[in-house]
């Protein structure tokens, strides 16, 4: 039985930064817009979910949307930012974002300060309190939707107009592709992605403070974002859940789980900036390129 | 640009000619919302549309090619030409729509094979050799169904036979009723081409009217000899 | 007559401005040559502090602890430059800046891994004396700061102008293609150019660490990202706006901090700044717009 919840636990967990992760991944992967402040939406989301609950007494299930909407809102906030700067100067505004976010969570009594919130409710559907496996399953229910919406933007033009933003901007509005509108979606749906995360998260652990929404989180669900391979649907689920069962599995290693981290992320980034399973990763590029030779005819 | 009036005929191909440096491409930028001119109009089917962003221009029926190609390099050939069909969809909300009908592969399909780019669909862009990014160029242009059609040299950088292909599907937008402002660093290519020609130097207007004249006009040969 | 207090507090704001200098000329080196920003600088500031303790530990020598913290941090910085930048150049820039983010994060884990997460005490044999001129308190230990990272900062000013090297380093900012056509042997400039910079980086590390009488693995958070706005302030790739920059952030946040409160953490602070910096003055205080 303890067993069992130890997995359960693992599993929210990851089904949860897997939906921050999905979220990143429309921003960077498809959309082609740095972003190193993700753990600052899943913060924002989560102390929406945590005010609206505990101070204001609205239920879990107007919360949750709630919370994504507001880091959906925050988001446009970033993504207006975009407009004006490109490439490494984005990186560090958003990494500035992070740290200014954070900062007004513990200086601002309304989150809780440097003792956070305490006491979030669990989420209660027809009577029968969700926790455990039951609240496992409410967040890969959540995980499947938030990747059917990924599939759905794959197949829109929106999808499209990301790509062409992330290969060039100029041949992007040589096409009738308004680049500030889609830097603007791009940012705030994967902030509002984040912000479900963040709310799921908060009503699993029951407690929240600023620190867990701190700059480093943002860079582990970068390295989950990564290590998945960037602009794929199912990429986040398998980096979030490689990026937080292996510290499990070296267990006594745990004290050197952001070195792990680290190293996967700067070994990734040198020698396959492509990820694992991603578009124009290794394995990705030794299929298509079988599939190549059937389709192109010699010239 | 100072002081520059220039007019376009519709179903006409206009010749820009000029040294490096005369503001060529500058203007292409004016007229497709890229750079915003600081002062004058620019007027198309009697709508003043200078200062308007690039993707309404493109709405508005004007397309253009860049002198240095960009392609979207990790996509392939038959995706750069379906984005540019999908250019309806990128206002207000139909970006919500799905991109997988018949009606779009069609029309990619047909403009791929108007730039004789049919074998090299699936290959990514950044891949093909130069000549091929430059009908990949043409391509996406054609796909956002122009009026006008801006070329910034694209003949630029290839073979001789390459660049006589480019010239022959020039000529088949043309007969299509698309009007086009071709700016052209070769002479030869652009007399060829232009039915009239404006030719630019630091900025300004210095000869128009027919090719053949406008090449012997002197302060042109002293232009181009790099003389006054 | 200016009040003495504020005299007081622009003195601990130039010599908190004086570490942030010595560690924003190196970014802003790095950054002008490379166009890397350059987070892990910070790591390589916290690893100079720490190769100065130990080395004070057994030599019992200051200037001993400053040469070796500022030699260990040389070799890591060209060590960096070598292994994760260079070969690097040709991909979209955010990506040796994740690199450089997660190079800082990793040694900043080892180090508190290696050396223990709990800052340690750094006392100097330099008797902490306080003068007074005109109302104005100063300790030996403000002295040392600015008076080392100053004459540093005027010695690297100098050897930019007038060296070969140095002048070729300007070159490379300029135009790299340039440089590299007129025969410059361009990896050697970049490699000067890392082990200056972050010579410089862990000279200040065991500076701050003798200032404050303390050192800790996580030292660099502080510097690794206000390096950013300092040299976001005074333009990326200008030495003298990087001292400006240094300067200004330096006497702001501690004018800030004595009369405000606080309303928001340093870090927040310098943040909002460069974020509005970016978006309205790109091109920072002292650079020229494109």
């Amino acid at each position: 039985m303890i067993i069992e919840m130890y997995y359960v636990t693992l599993f929210t967990v990851i089904g949860a930064y897997a939906i921050a992760t999905l979220g990143l991944n429309i921003t960077m992967g498809y959309a082609g817009q740095v972003n190193l402040g993700q753990a600052a939406f899943v913060g924002i989301g989560a102390f929406t979910s945590a005010i609206l609950t505990t101070r204001l007494g609205f239920s879990f299930w107007v919360a949750l949307p709630l919370s994504g909407l507001v880091a959906m809102g925050i988001g446009v906030l970033l993504g207006l930012v975009s407009i004006r700067l490109r490439h490494d100067f984005l990186a560090i505004t958003t990494i500035g974002f992070n740290f200014i976010v954070v900062a007004i969570f513990l200086y601002y009594d309304l989150f809780g300060g440097s003792f956070g919130i305490i006491n979030i409710p669990r989420p209660v559907l027809m009577g029968f309190k969700l926790k455990g496996l039951s609240y496992m399953l409410l967040v890969y229910v959540i995980l499947a939707a938030s990747m059917a919406f990924n599939k759905w933007i794959e197949k829109s033009w929106m999808g499209m107009a990301f790509e062409a933003l992330r290969e060039d901007e100029e041949a992007a509005q040589s096409m009738g592709i308004d680049v500030r509108k889609f830097k603007i979606l791009a940012f705030s749906i994967g902030a509002g992605f984040g912000g479900i995360a963040g709310s799921l998260l908060a009503h699993f652990k029951t407690y929240i403070v600023y620190s867990d929404f701190e700059f480093p989180i943002s860079i582990m669900i970068l390295t989950m974002c990564i290590m998945g391979g960037m602009g794929s649907v199912y990429g986040p689920f398998v980096g979030s859940a490689i990026v937080i069962l292996i510290p499990e599995i070296f267990r006594p290693l745990m004290q050197y789980r952001m070195v792990m981290y680290t190293v996967f992320l700067l070994l990734l980034l040198r020698f396959m900036p492509e990820g694992l399973v991603g578009r124009e990763s290794p394995i990705d590029r030794a299929i298509r390129n079988i599939l190549r030779r059937e389709v192109v005819k010699p010239a | 640009m100072n002081n520059v009036n220039i007019r376009v005929e519709k179903g006409e191909v206009l010749g820009i000619i000029g040294p490096n440096g005369a503001g060529k491409t500058t203007l292409f930028n004016l007229i497709t919302g890229f750079l915003k001119p600081t002062s004058g109009k620019i007027i198309f089917e009697g709508r003043e549309i200078q200062g308007l962003p690039p993707a309404k221009i493109v709405k508005l029926g004007i397309a253009r090619t860049f002198q240095i190609v960009k392609p979207l390099k990790r996509l392939t050939v038959f995706q750069n030409v379906l984005i540019a069909c999908g250019y309806k969809n990128y206002f207000g909300l139909s970006f919500m729509r799905g991109w997988r009908r018949d009606e779009y592969f069609r029309k990619a399909e047909s403009i791929i094979r108007m730039v004789g780019l049919e074998d090299y669909a699936e290959i990514e862009a950044g891949l093909l050799p130069l000549g091929y990014q430059k009908r990949l160029e043409l391509a996406r242009a054609l796909a956002v169904d122009p009026k006008l059609l801006l070329l910034d040299e694209p003949t630029a950088g290839m073979s001789y036979e390459e660049s006589s292909e480019i010239k022959e599907i020039i000529k088949n937008i043309r007969r299509s009723g698309i009007t086009i402002m071709l700016v052209e660093h070769n002479v030869p290519v652009a007399v060829e081409l232009s039915d009239r020609m404006y030719v630019l130097n630091y900025g300004e207007i210095i000869a128009e009217g027919d090719p053949s004249s406008v090449i012997e006009d002197r302060r042109v040969v002293e232009a181009y000899l790099g003389v006054g | 007559m200016i009040p003495s207090f504020i005299l007081q507090e622009l003195l601990s704001g130039v010599t908190m401005g004086a570490i942030y200098v010595a560690i924003a000329l190196g970014l802003t080196i790095v950054y002008g040559i490379l166009k890397v920003l350059h987070i892990a600088h910070a790591g390589v500031y916290m690893v100079g502090a720490y190769i100065g303790y130990m080395t004070f530990l057994y030599t019992e020598n200051v200037a001993a602890a400053l040469l070796a913290g500022s030699l260990g941090a040389m070799v890591m910085g060209v060590l960096i430059e070598r292994a994760f930048y260079l070969p690097m150049l040709d991909k979209p820039r955010h990506i040796p800046l994740m690199i450089s983010i997660a190079l800082f994060i990793l040694i900043e884990e080892l180090g508190a891994n290696i050396f223990g997460h709990h800052p340690k005490g750094f006392h100097i044999n330099i008797p902490l004396i306080s003068y007074e001129v005109g109302g104005v308190v100063v300790t030996s230990h403000q002295l040392l700061v600015l008076v080392l990272v100053y004459s540093v900062t005027a010695a690297l000013w100098l050897f930019i102008n007038k060296s070969k090297i140095g002048l070729a380093s300007r070159a490379l900012i300029q135009d790299q293609e340039i440089a590299q056509s007129m025969g410059v042997n361009v990896v050697r400039i970049v490699d000067v150019n890392f082990a200056l910079g972050s010579a410089l980086a862990g000279l200040g590390g065991v500076l701050v660490g003798m200032y404050y009488a303390s050192i800790s693995p996580f030292m660099g958070d502080m510097v690794a990202y206000k390096g950013l706005v300092v040299i976001v302030l005074g333009g990326f790739g200008s030495i003298s706006g990087a001292v400006l920059g240094g300067l200004i952030l330096g006497i702001s946040e501690a004018f800030l901090t004595a009369h405000f409160g606080h309303i928001l953490p340093r870090e927040a602070f310098a943040f909002i700044i460069m974020t509005v910096l970016l978006i309205f003055r790109p091109q920072g205080l002292l650079g020229r717009a494109e």
